[in-house]
């Protein structure tokens, strides 16, 4: 019901103030769906150069639910190579699970500095395990993807 | 389905004694219509078809009376809604619809104080007894605020600018009297002074009367427009009063045994969901919930002076 009020007021927040380096918003046209860009900042050679899409979800429980966020492809954007990120730009983190994980004093300015974070501590140039079967399986809603969070290290 | 009442349904009369709630359902009407036994005609205005409306059911129910207020709410007709509300309260001390209906009739008629303390009545019942419209009550509790600071806002522009229409109105005739005394003066007729008199010499003079006129008229309308101006420039609305999770200035914000304060209404969606301290994600139920008091005054009095923060 507030979800309106609250993502208008991040989006005038991300329009007054500046957002934190490497985070851009692409598109907020309504409160459904938005898209942002972010970029890795420091010299990480897996992703340097480089800028990737993410494409934030919300339902009308926005915030006490997570918004659903996954990287997507377009001109020049591709899936960050991540062995917690599938090739059909599915992320597993924490913070996005719908159970203890998020938390609705995150936003979407806070979840794009996770990911980013995440991004910048990874040296591993690979997929997750199984991610051929994953992504073949994964045509339902990301609601339904339970992951089992078992690295502490990303 | 109310709407429908007035418009294509107005055609046909209701039967009187089939005008009935079924409380179980959650309060929704079943109007049994007189199907086309009689016709009345378009002219016929919706007082004089629900008026004359009794309640003959039963006078003691106060479902009765909360139902046919809401359909009055909805035709407009707020005095009578007050009336409905205030005798179903009568009957049931504790009934939130009867708060809340009352509330936005006390609004639409102009008594915002009125309304406020009707609205926060239902929001306290609706806490109190767990209902699921709570947050719309707590929409409606912020509304009602803004409401009044609006109203409040609209008469201080309107007393200010009367007092500025007035001022003006004193300096003007102020210098119209001056002026009126240079014309009458016998310094300044020629034969009784026996001066050169040429007329310039009191038409300068009467022009500096009303040029300084004109210049004390603009100094306050200047001191007017920066009062105003200055206003809508601080609006700002301090962190300390905005909650974590809306975004927005807190109703009615509860403290956590972590020392974080949230507003209770979304804190208690997220608890559903995750017994847990948003910010601090350490275990949190509702028991462990107290009322930030001061905080909630601190909320209260920064609305009264700056309504539009409702909005922000």
């Amino acid at each position: 019901m507030f979800h309106a009020k609250r993502l208008q007021k991040e989006l005038s927040k991300i329009h007054q103030g500046l957002p934190p380096a490497g985070i851009h918003l692409v598109a907020a046209n309504d409160f459904q769906e938005w898209q942002m860009d972010i970029q890795v900042l420091d010299e990480n050679p897996l992703y340097h150069g480089k800028t990737f899409r993410l494409n934030f979800k919300f339902s009308n429980n926005y915030p006490i639910e997570a918004p659903e966020v996954m990287f997507i492809r377009a001109t020049d954007r591709d899936i960050p190579m991540h062995p917690h990120i599938y090739s059909n730009g599915v992320i597993c983190l924490d913070l996005l699970s719908s159970g203890n994980g998020w938390s609705p004093v995150q936003s979407v300015e806070s979840v794009c500095m996770s990911i980013q974070s995440m991004l910048t501590g990874n040296t591993k140039n690979e997929r997750p395990d199984g991610d051929d079967q994953f992504v073949l399986r994964t045509n339902r809603s990301l609601r339904n993807i339970r992951f089992v969070y078992d690295d502490p290290t990303v | 389905m109310l709407r429908g009442i007035t418009s294509v349904r107005r055609n046909f009369i209701l039967k009187r004694e089939l005008f009935f709630p079924l409380p179980s359902k959650g309060g929704r009407f079943f109007f049994s219509f007189a199907g086309c036994r009689k016709r009345i005609s378009r002219a016929v205005d919706t007082e004089s078809l629900f008026g004359p409306f009794r309640i003959i059911k039963d006078s003691t129910n106060a479902a009765f009376f909360t139902n046919r207020a809401l359909v009055r709410l909805r035709m407009d007709m707020y005095e009578q809604v007050i009336d409905d509300c205030l005798k179903a309260i009568d009957l049931i001390p504790s009934s939130l619809k009867a708060y809340s209906y009352l509330g936005q009739a006390q609004l639409k008629l102009g008594y915002p104080n009125e309304a406020l303390s009707s609205t926060l009545r239902a929001y306290e019942l609706a806490i109190a007894q767990r209902s699921p419209s709570v947050g719309t009550i707590a929409t409606t509790c912020l509304e009602v605020k803004k409401k009044r600071w609006e109203l409040s806002e609209e008469r201080r522009r309107a007393r200010e600018s009367n007092l500025l229409k007035q001022v003006t109105q004193i300096i003007e005739r102020d210098a119209e009297r001056e002026v009126d005394l240079i014309l009458r003066s016998p310094t300044w007729d020629p034969i009784e002074s026996g001066r050169d008199y040429t007329g310039s010499e009191a038409q300068d003079k009467i022009d500096d009367v009303r040029s300084a006129a004109r210049e004390k008229i603009q100094t306050l309308e200047d001191v007017f427009g920066k009062a105003e101006a200055e206003r809508y420039r601080k609006r700002e609305v301090p962190d300390y009063l905005i909650d974590n999770i809306t975004f927005s200035v807190m109703l009615d914000p509860v403290i956590t045994k972590h020392g974080h304060s949230y507003d209770r209404v979304t804190l208690l969606d997220h608890l559903k969901r995750s017994s847990t301290d948003p910010l601090t994600r350490e275990p949190l139920t509702e028991k462990d919930l107290r009322p930030n008091l001061a905080l909630k005054a601190a909320c209260e009095t920064f609305l009264k002076e700056n309504g539009w923060a409702v909005d922000w």
